[in-house]
């Protein structure tokens, strides 16, 4: 999908904004006006208006994408048409200001347009990128299955423990109940693992600590294995140990997944907020010009 | 190997059905993919998780990584399976049957009753890996967003302006955002005193600034654009002030110096209602005619106009002056000596600089060239006018002095008259006739010869006993050039002196007229963007030498009220 978002229809999209583009500064270039460049010359309202109309369009992609039953075209190419579109929207609004700005509603309506298509410019090379980093890692399972493969592995850890002294239950138990996947907007962005554990102290209590990466559990398990002197319990201690192992990797897959998702999805946040107090300052930039002509 | 598979399956029923099938291959499959002799579908389980072969002993398990299976109760990957073994696999539970005769192995295989509870009594955590989940949200931002730019830059500064002057002022003074935001840019420094009275210009809402606004601060001062009768004249009264002074504006620039502004007519300027006179401009360098001069021109004073270069100009004012003597480096003859000139001991500025006081007979010619005509009495002077006071002068001064009792040696004796005793008529009569003719003869003097020739045209009428004389009248030419601006303060700069433009030391005679042709200004300035020509030189567009607006054109007001009057019946 990715793929052809960009080069749908044999990037027409692509062609139609570089028209304009070309187009636009020819005619900055051409025009030449008596007093410097500003948004009052024909030329500077007929880039505006453009660039306004092309602001109102691209926002409609929002609603074009709610709306399934549309025949106003396929998705894809609205995708493809607002991220080629969006772009021309850079050179169109800029040579609207006259590259005249200043600390004024007019310049924050122009700061927030190029922060919607910066957060627009993020979205589109995580879209391009980020679907084969999450399919890698999900390697055909869903998040959903790979919940389920973790409980299974618990279910088989539990079972092994009950054959075992009963602080190997209770430890499983606690990492199980201790197990974290995401959390926190830094903990999905940044992959974290804010997962703990109660593990057995010294005076038969017990302490949590953190447990990254089942890395606790696994020091503990390891430490167990080395005291071990019983041949059976050692084999168990070993069979835990791999069970553990799988389970790390399969919480490792999670979440990356969360954090892949995470950053496909964080520049939305931005985008569409912005978005709307972008078309509040675009009313207000075109009312208050006619206002104060 | 031929290997005995035997399902079981409850039904809806809860009455567990076996079903039989004999399976003959080396490799028996266990995994989610439809090639797999043991078929599960279940996501966890991969394509191809397992396979059973034969050994000596019985089954070999093998899991293909990372799939492992539970072989009772115990995890690994390799297993050799002996008649009565658990294999868990995922959901699956395979179990290791008596193999039947015929059969080299028999399984059964079965959904494993202890998956389907739910782990043990430890669930699980719920996960927040979402954004969503972890308390973002797009909808309440974006509400926000368009509620509070739509507020705080339009509706609130719009319900102060609409409540009128005091609202807008007492918005502007406080901390929340006014109409001082939808400043697209600063006024100029002329305006500064505008810069937080928006409604000044600003009078209508959805109106263009009109024309009413700039009058009402420059209704006194403003004069027309052009000539009356200029051809675009009338165009020009029906535009609008703001069309070229744009204000908020980057770079700030109040005047338009666009030479367009121009040149859209000069360039051929008969196309345009211009008569023959007038030739074409394009730019300073490119195309521009050589200056004309307005000189004054006796007898009757006429301005004339001509141009420079043509031919040797000639500027009749009747004086007799020449520069070359009085700009002699070695000095000129003064009553105090040997004086070397200056051009300033004459040409003194005007108070702003831009250009020179008049000049002034008693002021910069009186020190040397005095009006004295008497040795005896050197303070006593001809005024300098009219050549019947001059007479009126010389007779007074002679018959004073001879009535009492002088005598010179070129005048009658008037023999001694003691003091106290008076004359008889006829002496006194005779008296006075000697003072005319000294005073005739002084007069052919000064007038002819030694101080008034030295600068007039001196002509004489009239008898010998009653000459008269005649002076030709001087009037110097003060603005040579008045339709361009000219500073001569902003020219006193570097190396420049009077002399590199006006060539005053070479001019011996007093109708010489000392002006600088173009050529003398190209030296130093270009054309609209100075770069002409491939020199670099100082821009020069129109405006920097010829104004709108001039204080020799006729104000502006009367006919602004015209066109005002005008746009107010159209609308």
């Amino acid at each position: 999908m990715h793929e052809s978002m960009l080069s749908y229809a044999q990037r027409r999209y692509l062609k139609v904004a570089i028209g304009l583009c070309a187009l636009s500064i020819v005619a900055y270039v051409w025009h030449d006006p008596l007093s410097p460049p500003n948004g009052g010359t024909w030329l500077g309202y007929t880039l505006g208006g453009i660039g306004a109309a092309l602001i109102l369009w691209l926002t409609a992609l929002g609603v074009r994408k709610r709306s399934y039953s549309s025949s106003l075209g396929t998705l894809r190419g609205w995708t493809s048409a607002h991220i080629y579109l969006g772009l021309a929207l850079i050179v169109v609004a800029t040579l609207h200001t006259g590259f005249q700005f200043g600390w004024n509603l007019h310049t924050l309506c122009y700061v927030l347009m190029m922060i919607v298509i910066g957060s627009g410019i993020f979205g589109m090379v995580v879209y391009l990128r980020y679907p084969q980093l999450m399919s890698s890692n999900r390697a055909g399972a869903k998040p959903d299955v790979l919940l389920e493969e973790i409980n299974d592995l618990d279910q088989r850890s539990l079972r092994v423990a009950n054959e075992m002294p009963r602080r190997f239950g209770d430890v499983l138990r606690s990492n199980r109940e201790g197990t974290r996947i995401g959390g926190s907007t830094r903990a999905i962005l940044g992959g974290l693992d804010l997962s703990t554990i109660n593990l057995p102290s010294a005076g038969g209590s017990s302490q949590q600590v953190a447990n990254p990466e089942q890395a606790a559990l696994l020091d503990w398990l390891a430490d167990e294995l080395a005291r071990s002197t019983d041949g059976e319990l050692t084999k168990r201690i070993g069979d835990l140990l791999s069970v553990i192992a799988t389970r790390r990797n399969q919480l490792r897959r999670l979440r990356r997944d969360a954090q892949i998702r995470g950053w496909l999805e964080i520049w939305l946040y931005v985008h569409v907020p912005v978005t709307l107090a972008l078309i509040g300052t675009l009313i207000a930039h075109v009312v208050s010009v006619f206002l104060y002509w | 190997m031929r290997i005995l598979i035997r399902t079981l399956e409850t039904g809806t029923t809860g009455v567990a059905v076996a079903r039989d099938r004999v399976v003959e291959a080396d490799v028996i499959g266990f995994g989610r993919a439809t090639d797999q002799q043991i078929h599960c579908n279940d996501q966890r389980i991969g394509l191809q998780h397992a396979k059973f072969t034969r050994s000596d002993s019985g089954l070999l398990l093998s899991c293909i990584p990372p799939a492992q299976a539970e072989v009772n109760g115990r995890l690994c990957r390799d297993a050799s399976l002996r008649v009565g073994d658990e294999v868990s696999l995922g959901p699956m539970l395979i179990k290791v049957l008596e193999a039947p005769v015929d059969f080299d192995a028999a399984i059964s295989v079965e959904h494993d009753a202890r998956e389907s509870k739910a782990a043990d009594d430890a669930p699980l955590p719920a996960f927040a890996t979402s954004l969503e989940q972890v308390g973002w949200r797009k909808r309440p931002w974006a509400w926000a967003g368009i509620t509070i730019t739509l507020l705080l830059g339009l509706i609130l500064p719009w319900f102060f302006v609409g409540r009128g002057d005091a609202s807008a002022a007492w918005l502007r003074a406080s901390v929340l955002p006014s109409d001082m935001q939808w400043t697209s840019g600063a006024l100029h420094s002329a305006h500064g005193n505008l810069e937080v009275e928006c409604e000044a210009c600003h009078a209508q809402p959805f109106r263009r600034v009109r024309n009413e606004q700039c009058l009402d601060c420059h209704a006194s001062t403003l004069h027309q654009h052009v000539p009356a009768d200029h051809p675009a004249a009338a165009d020009m009264t029906a535009d609008r002030c703001t069309s070229c002074h744009v204000e908020h504006d980057e770079p700030s620039n109040l005047v338009q110096l666009d030479t367009r502004i121009c040149t859209d007519c000069h360039t051929e300027p008969q196309n345009h209602g211009a008569g023959e006179k007038a030739l074409p401009v394009t730019d300073f360098i490119a195309q521009h005619p050589d200056f004309q001069v307005s000189l004054l021109t006796a007898p009757d004073w006429k301005v004339t106009r001509a141009r420079l270069g043509e031919s040797t100009l000639v500027e009749k004012s009747n004086l007799e002056f020449t520069h070359a003597a009085h700009l002699d480096p070695k000095g000129i003859k003064a009553p105090q000596g040997e004086v070397v000139m200056q051009c300033a001991d004459c040409h003194t500025p005007s108070e702003s600089g831009t250009s020179f006081k008049p000049i002034n007979m008693e002021q910069h010619c009186g020190s040397c060239h005095t009006l004295g005509f008497d040795p005896a009495e050197p303070q006593r002077k001809v005024p300098h006018g009219e050549p019947k006071l001059v007479m009126q002068t010389l007779v007074d001064h002679y018959s004073r002095r001879f009535l009492s009792g002088y005598s010179d040696s070129l005048a009658p004796a008037n023999g001694v008259t003691p003091p106290g005793a008076s004359l008889s008529a006829a002496a006194r009569a005779r008296v006075l006739g000697n003072a005319q003719q000294r005073a005739n003869q002084v007069a052919a003097d000064i007038f002819e010869r030694r101080v008034c020739a030295d600068c007039h045209t001196v002509t004489r009428e009239g008898t010998s006993a009653e000459p008269i004389w005649n002076v030709a009248p001087v009037k110097l030419t003060q603005t040579f050039m008045p339709k361009a601006h000219f500073d001569h303060a902003a020219h006193a700069t570097g190396e420049a002196t009077c002399e590199t433009c006006h060539a005053a030391t070479d001019s011996k005679v007093a109708s010489d007229v000392l002006m600088p042709q173009i050529k003398v200004c190209r030296d130093c300035h270009g054309g609209e963007t100075g770069t002409e020509g491939g020199q670099v030189r100082i821009a020069s567009p129109c405006a920097s030498c010829h104004v709108y607006h001039d204080e020799q054109e006729p104000k502006w007001v009367p006919v602004m009220k015209k066109v005002i009057q005008q746009a107010a019946v159209r609308e």
